[in-house]
């Protein structure tokens, strides 16, 4: 604005040294900024925008038909607006890509007064995910190239994703036994449900404890002992922090923990057993930007940076989704998984001190893993050591690491599989356990 | 964007693009540079000079134009060769002058920065290359000229530019963009086009105050100049937009379709010519081309050029200077040119606006000044009795024996007699007999000879001989006389409208934007302050204002419900903005928000410090936690209160 103020100042002064050629010039020059800066403002002002997405969750591999209408409100044509309807661009980028469009999403249209175009194409969505599609970036400015506006139109849109499952074949995972109920090897709790015997009652009993029928026959007061509670299904431990993977593996060891993650819980949740899922990863929804939305960028890049979700999230709780069963137990587990993505917050060990409190003892704790570091593999022994039923399924492509880990591992006495591949995945619970001999 | 896409390719578009360029560069380069040589050139050789700098221009361009596609070796060598020979050429033409002043060395000046602007422009608009990744920013914004938030008031740091990544880049310092192609920030790509806007800002002042050591007579040559130069910065900013937008396009492999095309040429084309003739309209100091001559000339039909173009009128030519006439006894050599003249105002003589307003009092009656200077043919015209108009022009021989029968006796009137129409006729056949004659300097060297030169003409108004009329003292000059109209009515008419159209455009402009002005004149004010003041500056200052750019402070808001913000802003807009704005205020009392802290959170410890206006706080943060998180529209009585909050938090600010 300073330089307008410098143009006028000179406007005034060539009408006051009566310089013809100066008001001239300054008048041009005026006129110039200030048309150029009022058709850029005034262009991108009248435009509104609407998206209209045909679903919300999708599974691996389908698409959807994502539908943009563009208004011009106004009576003067909009010579040229680029729009581009805006993707996550680590999901474009990456190799193998995360998302595969058909049609157009970026263009440029002109637009006559009170007329509308229409964006069309179709993301298909090739990996789990949440994924944010929008806003519409409306980009256009004056013809002499002086100013240029970026405008955000049409509320983002958010598709999840769910990971792909596998079927396993013949689960036994824990017990090595038959799928069914096993005896916790301690007593801390009982199972009302299973009666063990009768004894003589001792004071203090609850009165509900009194075996009445027994008492009466005896003549003395009896009262019941129970077996203890036992293990059934599993909470599954998903080690999401990102130096647990090496650099080459990282996007598809990630993938298949996921997938491994979200078999397991399948298989769990159809064979009646609970289920829950605990993880140290970062929860996507938790980028989603709620605040600082600005309506008009000056760049684009700017406009980048402001309207896609956060790159960084410092919240650190734990993702959980509580060991129970129940129908919609499987999409709450697949909801949360969707969403998981690599961390550089909490790490195994604080993971578990954090939520081991919350973990049932009565259902077996799986940690699925990529690696096992000293402090991992103590922090999951000492878990066992608690009275948790403890197996670790290492998710790792490469011998010599896999060595490595299962001997830290077994050194705390803990139970081994190894999966590397979809294949191996499907005979997890007939593979023959890594243990000590 | 996918890998393996084939980028799309330049098409014809491109090329006539990139062709019109150069034509457009050597007409802007060029109209600067005569005008400079009209300013700053008296010898005599001036049509030739004119000569030679179109071609420097023409080669110079082209040269430059050699070095973007062989290059600079081969550049460099024609550019040797051309340099020598148009240095030996102008060697010849300017020989150093008695006033010891070699003007061989102004013109070599003007050959260098000719060379340069040349190089400069044509690098900058014809060198359109798709591996340069385009910056997608305005020529204003990108040279830092001109930053506007979305709200429309001028934002010197934008905290984007911040946010957009953690790296800070260093700003390039003004010679370095000057001589180098530079952007304004280091990580910043050069925009296309940049070099007109600084050849622009530049060029466009010189040319408008190099007015004041123009002649009369070169007026309309001068405004010719600057209407040329104005036309083909506009045209190349076109051009160039157009071919950087094309760019910008290609690198997102999208191809700019035909209708877009079609739509931007032709609403460009109409800006262009819209800007150039509305500019036109506006009322301006002895304006050569206004909407009343144009209107004018409609009524009456009769062009000035065309007027210009009959060649003398036959009762202008008796009174032509002794010196114009054939049967001048005086050499050309001996004849005061116009170099002596710019002498003597070198000198330090005070400097005349020109022999016209010498000649002509300025009290003669209303707007006779002003229309005297337009429109000096009407006035011939209007003086003329209509048989005179209408009559056979006379021959040659009727204008010897005119010459003879009015004898020496003319001259020697001087300015006594300036103010009779003959005066303006012979000042209007001077124009046209150096219209004829570029070259020859002198034929405009004599009006201003005739006062001092020689005395052969009489020097000044007392020169005896004239009739023993007293001319009537001249008022002071009235810098508003040019809102002064002539009588014709239908002039006047359009003239009143004009004016009065303006004015309202300047009154729209002052209500609208005037606080925006009056901010930005306190700005200027504090720059030119602190250009005084910097060295006093401790470097402790310069480190605290840095680090207190990086978040925007309260006062880069402004009140929507005063500025006209709340008319357009939708509800949302308005709460969300008001909401920045009360954090901004926050960050200042020292109550920030703080990263883990809601908004209702935050309104609740602000609400507990300021009871008086607890109230909008919390409705305004329960408004922005709906919008945020909810993605719903703020409730029905958002508007509660929002006014006030921000006359409270405006009002604390100031009193703090």
């Amino acid at each position: 604005m300073r330089w307008v103020l410098v143009a006028v100042f000179l406007l005034l002064a060539g009408y006051l040294l009566q310089l013809e050629l100066l008001v001239y010039a300054m008048c041009s020059l005026l006129g110039v900024i200030l048309v150029s800066r009022a058709l850029a403002f005034g262009w991108l002002g009248q435009v509104s925008a609407e998206r209209v997405c045909n679903r919300a969750r999708v599974q691996v591999g389908e698409k959807v038909a994502v539908v943009v209408t563009v208004r011009n409100r106004g009576f003067l044509p909009v010579p040229w607006l680029l729009l581009e309807d805006s993707l996550p661009q680590h999901a474009l980028q990456q190799r193998p890509p995360r998302i595969k469009i058909e049609g157009r999403r970026l263009r440029i249209v002109w637009l006559k007064g009170r007329s509308e175009q229409v964006l069309t194409y179709q993301p298909s969505f090739l990996m789990r995910g949440y994924y944010q599609l929008g806003p519409l970036l409306m980009e256009s400015g004056d013809l002499f190239g002086l100013h240029r506006r970026f405008r955000l139109a049409a509320d983002p849109h958010f598709i999840l994703v769910y990971p792909g499952m596998i079927s396993l074949d013949d689960y036994d995972v824990a017990s090595r036994r038959p799928v069914g109920e096993v005896q916790l090897t301690h007593r801390l709790f009982e199972d009302p449900t299973r009666i063990s015997g009768v004894r003589r009652y001792q004071s203090g009993d609850p009165i509900s404890r009194i075996h009445w029928r027994a008492s009466a026959r005896s003549g003395q007061l009896q009262s019941k002992t129970f077996d203890a509670s036992t293990v059934a299904g599993a909470t599954l431990l998903l080690d999401f922090h990102e130096d647990g993977f090496p650099e080459t593996e990282k996007l598809h060891a990630s993938e298949l923990m996921i997938t491994t993650v979200a078999s397991l819980a399948n298989t769990l949740l159809q064979l009646g057993e609970k289920c829950g899922v605990v993880s140290n990863g970062r929860d996507a929804a938790d980028r989603v930007r709620a605040e600082g939305f600005r309506i008009e960028f000056r760049t684009r890049r700017g406009a980048r940076t402001q309207f896609g979700m956060q790159d960084r999230s410092d919240r650190l709780e734990p993702v959980m989704v509580p060991t129970q069963q129940g129908d919609d137990q499987l999409t709450r587990i697949l909801e949360a998984l969707a969403r998981l993505e690599l961390t550089d917050g909490l790490r195994v060990a604080e993971l578990l001190a954090e939520t081991a409190g919350r973990i049932p003892r009565d259902a077996t704790v799986i940690a699925v893993l990529c690696s096992a570091s000293e402090e991992t593999a103590i922090a999951l022994g000492q878990l066992r050591r608690r009275g948790y039923s403890v197996l670790v399924v290492l998710v790792c492509f490469d011998d010599t690491r896999f060595r490595e880990a299962a001997a830290r591992l077994l050194a705390q006495h803990l139970a081994v599989r190894r999966v590397e591949s979809d294949e191996m995945l499907g005979e997890l619970c007939r593979q023959r356990m890594v243990s000590r001999v | 964007m996918t890998r393996g896409r084939p980028r799309k390719r330049r098409t014809l578009a491109d090329y006539v693009g990139t062709a019109i360029s150069p034509a457009l560069i050597v007409g802007m380069v060029l109209s600067l540079t005569l005008f400079l040589l009209q300013v700053i050139y008296a010898g005599k050789f001036e049509g030739g000079f004119r000569w030679v700098l179109v071609w420097f221009v023409i080669a110079s361009v082209l040269i430059s134009r050699i070095s973007i596609e062989q290059g600079s070796q081969t550049a460099s060598a024609f550019g040797t060769a051309l340099g020598i020979a148009t240095a030996m050429v102008t060697m010849l033409f300017a020989p150093e002058t008695k006033s010891g002043v070699n003007s061989v060395f102004i013109v070599w000046g003007l050959m260098v920065l000719i060379w340069w602007c040349s190089s400069k422009l044509t690098w900058d608009c014809t060198l359109i290359d798709d591996s340069q990744d385009a910056s997608g920013e305005g020529l204003l914004q990108a040279a830092g000229l001109h930053t506007i938030d979305p709200n429309g008031v001028e934002e010197p740091h934008h905290p984007d530019t911040e946010s957009d990544t953690d790296t800070v880049y260093a700003h390039v310092p003004v010679w370095e963009r000057v001589l180098f192609n530079r952007a304004a920030r280091s990580d910043k790509a050069h925009s296309p086009g940049m070099w007109i806007v600084y050849v622009s800002l530049i060029g466009l002042p010189v040319m408008g105050v190099g007015q004041r050591w123009l002649e009369k007579d070169e007026q309309e040559l001068g405004f010719a100049l600057l209407f040329v130069f104005v036309a083909s910065a506009m045209g190349l900013l076109l051009t160039t937009s157009f071919l950087g937008l094309r760019r910008y396009l290609r690198q997102r492999n999208l191809q700019m379709p035909g209708n877009v095309t079609r739509s931007w040429l032709l609403t460009g084309t109409v800006l262009l010519v819209g800007i150039l003739l509305g500019s036109l309209l506006v009322p301006r100091p002895n304006a050569t081309y206004s909407l009343g001559s144009v209107v004018e000339w409609a009524t009456i039909g009769d062009t000035p050029d065309q007027r210009l173009a009959e060649g003398p009128a036959p009762d202008r030519e008796p009174y032509l200077d002794q010196q114009d006439r054939p049967d001048n006894p005086v050499p050309p050599s001996d004849r005061p040119d116009r170099r002596a003249r710019n002498r003597e105002r070198r000198k330090g003589k005070p400097r005349k606006r020109g022999p016209q307003q010498d000649a002509i009092p300025k009290n003669q009656f209303p707007g006779d000044r002003f229309q005297g200077n337009r429109f000096p043919d009407r006035r011939l015209q209007e003086n003329r009795l209509p048989e005179d108009r209408f009559q056979k022009r006379p021959s040659p021989n009727d204008r010897s024996q005119k010459n003879t029968s009015q004898g020496n006796d003319v001259p020697k009137n001087g300015s006594d007699d300036a103010d009779t129409p003959q005066a303006q006729n012979r000042e209007a056949a001077d124009r046209k007999s150096d219209a004829r004659e570029p070259g020859n300097r002198e034929g405009s060297g004599r009006k201003g000879g005739s006062q001092g030169g020689g005395g052969k003409a009489s020097g000044g108004g007392g020169g005896g001989g004239g009739p023993n009329v007293t001319p009537p003292p001249p008022p002071p000059a009235n810098p508003l006389d040019f809102l002064s109209f002539d009588g014709a009515p239908v002039v006047l008419v359009v003239q009143i409208i004009s004016n009065v159209l303006f004015g309202l455009f300047v009154l729209y402009m002052l209500v609208k934007h005037g606080r925006t002005l009056w901010k930005a004149f306190l700005e200027l004010w504090a720059a030119l302050k602190g250009i005084f003041l910097r060295r006093r500056a401790k470097p402790s200052d310069e480190e605290s204002s840095d680090i207190g750019e990086a978040v925007p402070g309260f006062s880069s808001y402004s009140n929507p419900f005063s500025d006209g913000t709340a008319l357009r802003a939708s509800p949302s807009e308005l709460v969300c903005l008001t909401f920045e704005a009360l954090e901004a205020w926050a960050r200042e009392v020292g109550q920030g928000r703080l990263p883990d802290q809601t908004p209702r959170e935050f309104a609740e410890g602000l609400s507990r410090s300021h009871e008086q206006e607890s109230g909008p706080m919390r409705r305004l943060a329960s408004d922005y936690s709906r919008i945020a998180y909810g993605n719903r529209p703020p409730a029905e009585e958002w508007r509660e209160g929002l006014d006030r909050l921000w006359s409270w938090m405006i009002l604390s600010h100031k009193s703090r």
